[in-house]
């Protein structure tokens, strides 16, 4: 109760500082770009795994609070995300049990001028096993992790971008005590526009992203991401991609972290 | 996307989830139609210390179309839900599963369709009412699929904060479920904060009080009166 006041005090007092600056409240779009090619980015996905019965889903979204310009070339933002990604299995007769589902909650500053810009993320995230486990051999664990991330992006022209910056665990449950920095790189490459019906753009794209981390002995996650997408405006984040992908690593889920994954999928991503 | 904090129960619920309008077409005649997809995902957390053991998990997922008529505008939807016990009770409660007709051994998962009439006369206010049919009843061996909803939004006037805009807002819902025979009442009061008075995207934090059976489908038939204090970010 007491936290949530000074939560808002301090979102109050944090509006009243900036205000004397050029600054937009609650503006359409983030001032990072998302990365599109991690799939730990919130955006609303379903991706059908072509090598097992199962499918993931993710319902997520970028916030920003707001953008300050501090000078002519220089804009800064602060916002929250959040997400919810599951694993769903399948049993037939349109059955989707639960086997897994992962929440995330965060927070942000972020920072760009001309083709550069930063992100710093401070991010929770819990991991919760699906009730298709109940009364299996399965084991829960209590899964609960925040970390710190800073990414730095480069936009090249605007058909290429490489990002990547270390990250650091901060707290973690379990913790085994691995290696708790981590790194995060990546790169998206893009065509040029195309015409489509109804005043659409359409262009080509790929992206390749790739975690280090040092837990579970030491794990490199990486996926490889080449599809279209669509988009009302140019200018515009918000977009349609249908992509095929190719995912190797370790399971993203909390719940088997420990456990290798690998698999080729086709996923409908929505970028609001 | 929301968050919100129990006043009188130590649980925390959050929801990450939007709307997401594919097409609207926007003929000469000041008419307005749209069809689109909607996600959410909503949880609830109880608190065990430093950690927020999770309690149930529901999602929703659905499509519509809708179509505004000046001061009048319609949706009809076609929604699935899915709901799953949190992991921190498995050793406390067997989870819930629908099946066919009623519960069994199946997954949790039920569909519906509803449709909804809303009439905006002015800025301030706001009337909507609707009903829907759910693809099976809740509880077995009672046939009433049927819902009905009933609602008001009540606004004040803006006033400015630098350039951005704020206003006070009152809102009331009653759905009735004909499955559990039962009324559940929520009402909001907070306030709205705007980037400008026409910006779809908003800020909202308000007290919130529920009263009705539990909205978290493990828990359906449990009686639920609470009072929170809840932040939204509406896009």
């Amino acid at each position: 109760m007491n936290k949530n006041f000074i939560f808002i005090f301090l979102f109050m007092g944090l509006t009243q500082t900036v205000l004397a600056d050029r600054w937009d409240f609650l503006p359409a779009e983030p001032l990072f770009n998302p990365l599109i090619g991690d799939l730990r980015e919130p955006q609303y996905t379903i991706i059908a795994p072509l090598n097992k019965a199962a499918y993931d889903g993710d319902i997520g979204q970028t916030f920003d609070f707001i953008q300050w310009q501090s000078d002519e070339s220089t804009k800064w933002a602060w916002g929250i995300n959040g997400a919810s990604f599951l694993e769903l299995g399948s049993k037939g007769n349109a059955e989707f049990p639960l086997l897994v589902s992962d929440w995330y909650l965060g927070t942000y500053f972020s920072e760009k001028s001309g083709n550069l810009s930063n992100r710093l993320e401070f991010e929770h995230v819990s991991s919760h096993l699906g009730d298709f486990y109940f009364n299996s051999s399965v084991e829960r664990i209590i899964y609960s992790r925040e970390s710190l991330r800073i990414i730095s992006s480069y936009d090249f022209s605007q058909n290429f971008r490489v990002y990547g910056g270390p990250c650091y665990w901060t707290h973690l449950s379990p913790d085994s005590g691995d290696p708790r920095l981590f790194f995060q790189a990546g790169a998206e490459l893009y065509s040029g526009y195309y015409n489509f019906f109804l005043g659409l753009h359409l262009r080509g794209y790929a992206t390749y992203n790739i975690e280090v981390l040092g837990e579970a002995g030491g794990v490199v996650n990486q996926t490889i991401e080449a599809g279209l997408q669509w988009r009302w405006k140019k200018d515009s984040h918000q977009s349609l991609r249908t992509a095929a992908l190719y995912y190797t690593g370790n399971n993203l889920y909390g719940q088997f972290y420990q456990n290798p994954d690998s698999y080729f999928g086709l996923g409908i991503f929505f970028d609001p | 996307m929301g968050l919100a904090a129990y006043l009188n129960q130590v649980n925390y619920e959050g929801q990450v989830g939007g709307t997401l309008e594919m097409v609207r077409y926007s003929p000469p005649d000041d008419t307005q139609y749209g069809w689109g997809l909607f996600a959410l995902g909503d949880i609830l957390l109880g608190e065990d210390g430093a950690t927020f053991p999770m309690l149930d998990g529901d999602f929703y997922i659905g499509t519509y179309f809708s179509g505004s008529f000046g001061n009048f505008s319609v949706r009809i939807e076609a929604l699935h839900e899915s709901t799953h016990l949190g992991d921190s009770l498995f050793t406390v409660q067997t989870p819930l599963f629908y099946s066919g007709g009623g519960i069994g051994t199946a997954t949790y998962t039920r569909e519906n369709g509803n449709f909804t009439l809303s009439f905006q006369p002015t800025e301030s206010f706001r009337f909507y009412t609707g009903m829907g049919c759910w693809d099976q009843p809740l509880i077995t061996g009672v046939s009433n699929p049927l819902f009905a909803t009933f609602g008001s939004e009540i606004y004040s006037p803006y006033w400015s904060i630098d350039s951005s805009s704020m206003r006070g807002y009152l809102t009331g819902s009653l759905q009735w479920k004909g499955d559990q025979n039962v009324w559940d009442t929520e009402i909001q009061l907070g306030v709205q904060w705007k980037a400008s008075r026409t910006a779809e995207r908003t800020l909202r934090i308000a007290l919130l009080f529920y009263s009705g059976d539990n909205q978290f489908g493990q828990f359906y038939n449990v009686p639920d009166t609470h009072l929170a204090l809840a932040s939204f970010f509406d896009f």
